[in-house]
């Protein structure tokens, strides 16, 4: 609800705000603030309220915790915030060509997993007679902090990002790992997980890890057509994890079917059933890996007042599902755009957007709600939200 | 109106904004296995203790225990080899000039008796022999001493020797020696006991930056002070020694056993006196008492409060010969059975023991070796064919909680089987002394032929539905008292036990909890 009322004040006064619009002189801009901001939280399986109970905390009831699917179903449930400042400044007399700089923090953590660990941890093993496999499983939260600088023109832009990663936890789970049940006091466990964790230190800039990537973007333009294509590339290079690296791995397999006498007694001093210890060990090692490059391809169409459009867009080193979406946008004789689109992908499967938008000579206003659904946070698994603001120093 | 709306939108982003976050709380219900085990002798008895009957129809425990020992330190207390060497310049040197690096023509050379009460060695052999030496001079610059030790040798037979300097004006400088492994002749040639002699040679030390000059009268005074000694032989009179002292043993398991009968069939107790020292010796044995709860009760034997003449060890170079005495205790001729089953927490064993009673007569060849010492060893023999009447043990078991899963209620599950001819009921206690079970949880005895020996498993299953004020309780207290009563099938029997019986058990719990997660 209350997401509903900011949305219906924002665009009931944006009017106010275009009388003045005549007013503006029509000078050439010569720099550009903008600044963005990205949440999103989905499920396959969970709704909305769940994650509102796990950020701001409370009682999860049975209602908030899904529906029950089969427990070799596959799920995946994510979180991520991607916060951007920065300025864009225009070559002399020109809007088109230039230089960017922008300080950037992105969030997100991520996890896929099967049906019956999320039952075994949520919801105890009471049902759960039989195997949960988790050789599915895996999962990664990231928080990092990049500087994109670079140079765009009229129909493209390049240039570097350069990372500093505070925490970057990444891990997975062998093929085969399982957790037997069948016998409720009596579980087999086959585990051999490989698990990686660099810490955030306390050092405001030198990091445990550091990232170099490649910003590219292209769009081009049929005329005849009235088509227009985008390709954006983003963050497209290594990640060096250089210091304090952690790790769990290790393959074992043993059935627990409750501590031995001298375990809970210390009458007698035997050696453990379970002799594999689950501390991280620190190592020397490093470790190198492809950053979580974007890839996006965009295509509209415009007829009129009336603007189609349809892209996908994958995220590399995540649990996000690759997206398609198609959707449209509307521009009337107000300066206000809105639109609508579906998609598939993500952290949840099928999502039904909305957007608007605002433009003057100096401001130019962007709000997206990813999935209405998600408004109504007991029925939608996702919710997400853009909010974009420039502004035009002239 | 615009104003109006911006302020409406401030207040409600700001309302949003949660100041202090609750924590993520979610129940859950699981069916957890606490514990399971096959239990069985050799859990708590190692299996070379155990040996079986000659009619292999039961298993006895047999098992030496030390209670005394007396080794080195008889004569630890008596060795004392501190001593001071002083070298006075003969001043027949005075007024000469001497260049760096010159030797003095002179050696000196000291002897030093000890007094070790009445101890008189021949040899002493360390293990180990530091001492710390403070060499102070009068002589205005560097001194170098060469020390050797003529009646010290190493393993392979040489002196002892170490250079050691005075500081390079007047004044005071210190050091160790190191001479462990050192054997000590203290006989000057055969003419003395606890003697050692050093002999000196000094020399201008070549650090000095001009000639040097004695003045008359300038001396050297070294003192030597044992800093840490192990004393591995020795060798000589090891004097008479009246010691008298009480032993405690502490038993602190017993503590937690009572019973109201617990009979042993033919068991078997002998006290061993095995002297490893080459001294005749003289025990007695004041008073042996054995306390449960603060009451004692003394052991009836005819070896309490008499003297028994213990033989000195033999060492024949090629072979070495312990002297044993053994004392036998058993149901005829003392009351150590009934000691025993009153499950005692303390023996305390009242004693004395005088070494060479009659004097020296070995002719200064007693010895001693670190090695060999004179103890005093308990050995049992216990069939495992016995009867017990509601034997109690009480244990305060520790736990520890996560206290971030609440449980709200929970139903325990024990399933035993029980091969065993004995009946074991439990209770569980909270701290605050309240039963955690209404009645009491209890694992049948296994079934047994006429004679008592086992015939066949008895299978006990036992659940325990723990109520929510109980479980509040339980997951504050971190302890609970369990308490376990054991009695035999009947009184008239004494049943044995064998090696391949077993008692197996495991205990599950299905247990409704609330996770808090902060």
């Amino acid at each position: 609800m209350k997401y509903l009322t900011i949305l219906f004040l924002i665009i009931t006064q944006l009017d106010c705000y275009s009388l003045n619009r005549d007013t503006i002189s029509k000078k050439t801009a010569k720099a550009e603030l903008i600044s963005s901001f990205y949440g999103s939280v989905g499920s396959t399986h969970l709704p909305v309220n769940f994650f509102n109970k796990i950020y701001f905390g409370g009682y999860i009831d049975e209602s908030e915790k899904g529906n029950s699917f089969l427990i070799a179903k596959n799920q995946r449930s994510g979180f991520e915030t991607d916060m951007k400042f920065g300025v864009n400044i225009y070559n002399e007399n020109d809007e088109l060509n230039g230089w960017y700089f922008s300080i950037q923090n992105k969030i997100s953590t991520a996890g896929k997993y099967q049906q019956g660990l999320y039952d075994l941890i949520f919801r105890g093993n009471k049902d759960l007679n039989q195997q949960i496999s988790i050789g599915n499983t895996n999962f990664h939260f990231r928080n990092h902090q990049l500087i994109n600088l670079g140079k765009f023109y009229e129909n493209f832009s390049f240039g570097l990002v350069i990372g500093n990663i505070l925490q970057e936890y990444n891990g997975c789970f062998g093929e085969n790992d399982l957790i037997d049940f069948n016998n409720y006091y009596n579980w087999n466990v086959v585990i051999n997980p490989n698990i990686s964790f660099v810490r955030n230190n306390n050092n405001t800039f030198l990091k445990n890890g550091n990232s170099l990537g490649l910003n590219f973007k292209m769009k081009n333009k049929f005329k005849t057509t009235n088509l227009e294509y985008e390709i954006e590339l983003k963050n497209l290079g290594l990640m060096l994890l250089h210091s304090n690296v952690e790790t769990i791995n290790y393959d074992t397999s043993f059935t627990y079917a409750g501590f031995s006498f001298d375990q809970i007694t210390n009458i007698t001093n035997f050696s453990s059933e379970i002799s594999t210890s689950f501390q991280p060990d620190s190592s020397t090692n490093r470790i190198i890996s492809t950053t979580p490059f974007e890839v996006k391809f965009n295509v509209v169409k415009s007829l009129n007042n009336l603007e189609l459009f349809a892209g996908i867009f994958y995220r590399n080193n995540s649990q996000y599902l690759p997206k398609s979406y198609f959707g449209f946008n509307f521009r009337n004789e107000r300066k206000l755009n809105y639109g609508s689109n579906l998609s598939y992908g993500g952290y949840n499967k099928f999502q039904w957007g909305i957007n608007t938008s605002y433009h003057t000579e100096k401001l130019n206003a962007q709000i997206v709600l990813q999935n209405c659904i998600g408004l109504i946070p007991s029925l939608g698994r996702s919710f997400g939200i853009v909010l974009n603001l420039n502004w035009k120093i002239r | 109106m615009k104003n109006i709306y911006f302020i409406l939108i401030v207040a409600i982003i700001f309302s949003g904004c949660k100041k202090n976050r609750n924590s993520v709380s979610w129940n859950t219900f699981y069916k957890l296995p606490i514990s399971s085990d096959t239990l069985n002798l050799n859990t708590f008895i190692n299996q070379d203790k155990l040996y079986l009957s000659d009619d292999e129809t039961y298993l006895s425990f047999k098992d030496t225990f030390e209670m005394y020992k007396l080794g080195m330190d008889i004569i630890d207390q008596s060795i004392q080899l501190d001593f001071t060497d002083s070298i006075k310049i003969p001043s027949i040197l005075s007024g000469i000039q001497f260049s760096p690096g010159f030797q003095i023509p002179y050696q000196f050379t000291e002897s030093h008796f000890f007094n070790f009460n009445s101890t008189q060695l021949k040899e002493l052999h360390f293990d180990s022999l530091i001492f710390d030496y403070t060499v102070e001079s009068s002589i205005d610059g560097k001194i170098d001493i060469n020390l050797s030790l003529l009646d010290a040798f190493n393993p392979v037979g040489n002196n002892f020797n170490a250079l050691i300097s005075t500081p390079i004006s007047q004044g005071v400088s210190t050091g160790k020696l190191n001479l462990n492994g050192f054997k000590f002749d203290l006989t000057k040639n055969g003419t003395a006991f606890n003697h050692i002699s050093t002999l000196f040679t000094i020399g201008i030390s070549s650090e000095n930056l001009q000639d040097l000059v004695f003045q008359n009268n300038d001396y050297i005074t070294i003192k030597f002070e044992i800093s840490s000694l192990k004393i591995a032989s020795a060798l000589g009179y090891l004097g008479n020694e009246d010691i008298v002292d009480t032993t405690e043993i502490k038993i602190p398991f017993m503590e937690n056993l009572n019973s109201k009968n617990f009979e042993i069939n033919d068991s078997e107790f002998e006290l061993l006196i095995k002297n490893g020292i080459g001294i005749d010796a003289q025990l007695k044995l004041n008073k042996i008492e054995f306390k449960k709860e603060n009451q004692f009760q003394a052991l009836d034997h005819l070896s309490v409060n008499q003297n028994m003449n213990i033989n000195r060890a033999l060492d024949l170079g090629y072979d070495f010969q312990y002297s044993m005495l053994n004392i036998n205790f058993n149901n005829s001729n003392s009351n150590l059975p009934q000691l025993i089953s009153m499950f005692p927490e303390q023996i305390n064993i009242d004693y004395q023991l005088i070494t060479n009673p009659l004097g020296n007569q070995s002719g200064y060849n007693d010895f001693i070796f670190q090695q060999h010492p004179l103890s005093l060893d308990i050995s049992v023999d216990i069939p495992l064919k016995q009867n017990l009447d509601s034997i109690i043990f009480i244990d305060t078991l520790n736990y520890e909680l996560q206290k971030n899963i609440v449980v709200s209620d929970a139903l325990i599950k024990l399933d035993f089987t029980n091969e065993f001819p004995w009946k074991l009921c439990a209770n569980l206690k909270l701290m605050s002394g309240e039963n955690i079970n209404s009645s009491p949880i209890c694992i049948n005895h296994c079934q047994v032929d006429n004679l008592g020996n086992f015939t066949q498993a008895i299978n006990s299953v036992n659940e325990v539905d723990l109520e929510n004020d109980l479980l509040i309780e339980f997951q504050n207290d971190n302890k609970i008292i369990l308490e376990l009563i054991i009695s035999s099938p009947d009184s008239s029997n004494y049943f044995p036990i064998l090696g391949n019986q077993n008692l197996y058990y495991s205990i599950n719990m299905d247990v409704n909890s609330k996770i808090n997660l902060n």
